[in-house]
């Protein structure tokens, strides 16, 4: 399991990797705001995997909360480039 | 009756948060649930829930959004021009349902491959129409992978049949004019 | 028994972190926003799907597993909406796709309501 675990977890590092460089050089705010939201489901898998593999729910909370404030982030900045432009 | 569905919801993710089912949780749960009761009025029901056609949607889901995984991981590691044709296509649906309408966006955003961009109801000019209205929306759906406009038309019609099953609109109690019935006339035909 | 979940549960790992790891990619690889709007959000939220279910097989216990269940209901409930805001966002804002789309109704009907021009901003290349 452990080997399942370093696999995932370095295949979960390189997405968020190349994540953070997509926003830091997207030209615009959605491509900024889609990154985010991608590495917010990075962060949630990386979660799911911690839980997965050591069998302790510590962050089973962790996950939710960050799953709901992760729709209300994307869903205000969407709105705001409704109003506001890219 | 017309509260009991929402109540038991409720109900049930507040006893999921918790975990665990005591007589603490229960009832508390039910002392959230009298707030809410107090704070929010019912709305009026104009749908009435099938719950095998329910079972039968969510089958259809979760098999649309595993296929279409499929392609997208396709389209990513193998971006052919054809794969990356992209075009918004605007389908009208046949029901003045909003609940509907958004159940198959909702359905359409979540099958990757289409997106639902805007939906749009006649005489309606700055996109917030009321629940009164009796014309049926129109969705712009943006497709990656578009090949032919028609099929995609053709599916989101297949998924709203799906949706009206599971949740079959009323036939509501008011008529626009005395020659122009809102629901009640198209829904028998709209039900294939 | 506890073999057979212990597998599945690996497979499913493994699925849903290379399911994240090809979004990340596909944020490299499409040409616009609305493309990259298509592969980033939707794939990641299979991934979620996939590997909270992992952790669902492993972890001991009723109260862990209605939240991580919870949890992937609220994944799959909102993730949609949250795309289709971004995508109308884009769209209302003026993005340019990269190429002039093959199909678009949704331009005529704009055109036809008299409301603002066609999509003029100009096209991200990041």
């Amino acid at each position: 399991m452990s080997i399942v675990g370093w696999v995932s977890g370095v295949m979960l590092g390189i997405a968020g990797l190349l994540t953070t460089i997509h926003v830091i050089r997207a030209r615009n705010l959605v491509d900024r705001a889609v990154g985010v939201d991608m590495l917010i489901a990075v962060i949630l898998n990386g979660l799911a995997v911690s839980i997965a593999i050591t069998r302790d729910d510590l962050v089973a909370a962790l996950l939710l909360i960050i799953g709901l404030l992760a729709f209300l982030g994307s869903v205000t900045i969407a709105r705001y480039i409704e109003q506001r432009g890219p | 009756m017309n509260r009991l569905l929402p109540t038991a919801f409720v109900l049930i993710v507040w006893l999921a948060l918790w975990g665990e089912v005591s007589v603490v949780n229960v009832a508390s749960g039910m002392l959230v649930v009298a707030i809410l009761a107090l704070v929010f009025r019912p709305t009026p029901r104009e749908h009435t829930l099938h719950p095998l056609a329910l079972v039968r949607l969510l089958a259809v889901f979760v098999w649309r959004l595993l296929s279409s995984s499929a392609t997208v991981v396709l389209t990513v590691l193998a971006p052919t021009r054809a794969r990356l044709r992209s075009g918004v296509v605007g389908v009208a649906l046949s029901h003045p349902s909003r609940l509907v309408a958004t159940i198959v966006a909702d359905a359409i955003s979540l099958t990757p491959g289409t997106l639902t961009l805007e939906a749009r109801y006649a005489g309606d000019e700055d996109g917030g129409g009321d629940a009164t209205e009796g014309t049926p929306p129109v969705l712009y759906i943006h497709v990656l992978g578009l090949a032919d406009a028609d099929a995609i038309r053709d599916d989101v019609r297949r998924l709203e049949r799906l949706v009206v099953a599971a949740v079959t609109p009323n036939e509501p109690a008011t008529v626009l004019d005395d020659h122009r019935t809102v629901a009640g006339g198209d829904a028998a035909e709209g039900r294939s | 028994m506890n073999a057979v979940v212990d597998v599945l549960s690996a497979v499913l790992l493994v699925a849903g972190s290379a399911l994240a790891l090809i979004a990340a990619i596909g944020l490299f690889r499409m040409p616009d926003a609305y493309s990259r709007i298509h592969v980033a959000t939707k794939p990641a939220t299979l991934a979620v799907v996939f590997t909270v279910g992992a952790a669902v097989l492993r972890v001991p216990g009723l109260a862990p597993t209605t939240k991580l269940l919870l949890a992937v209901l609220l994944q799959f409930w909102t993730a949609p909406v949250a795309s289709h805001m971004l995508g109308r966002a884009a769209h209302a804002a003026g993005l340019r796709p990269a190429e002039p789309w093959v199909v678009d109704d949704l331009q005529a009907a704009e055109e036809a309501a008299g409301e603002v021009g066609p999509v003029t901003r100009d096209p991200d290349d990041a």
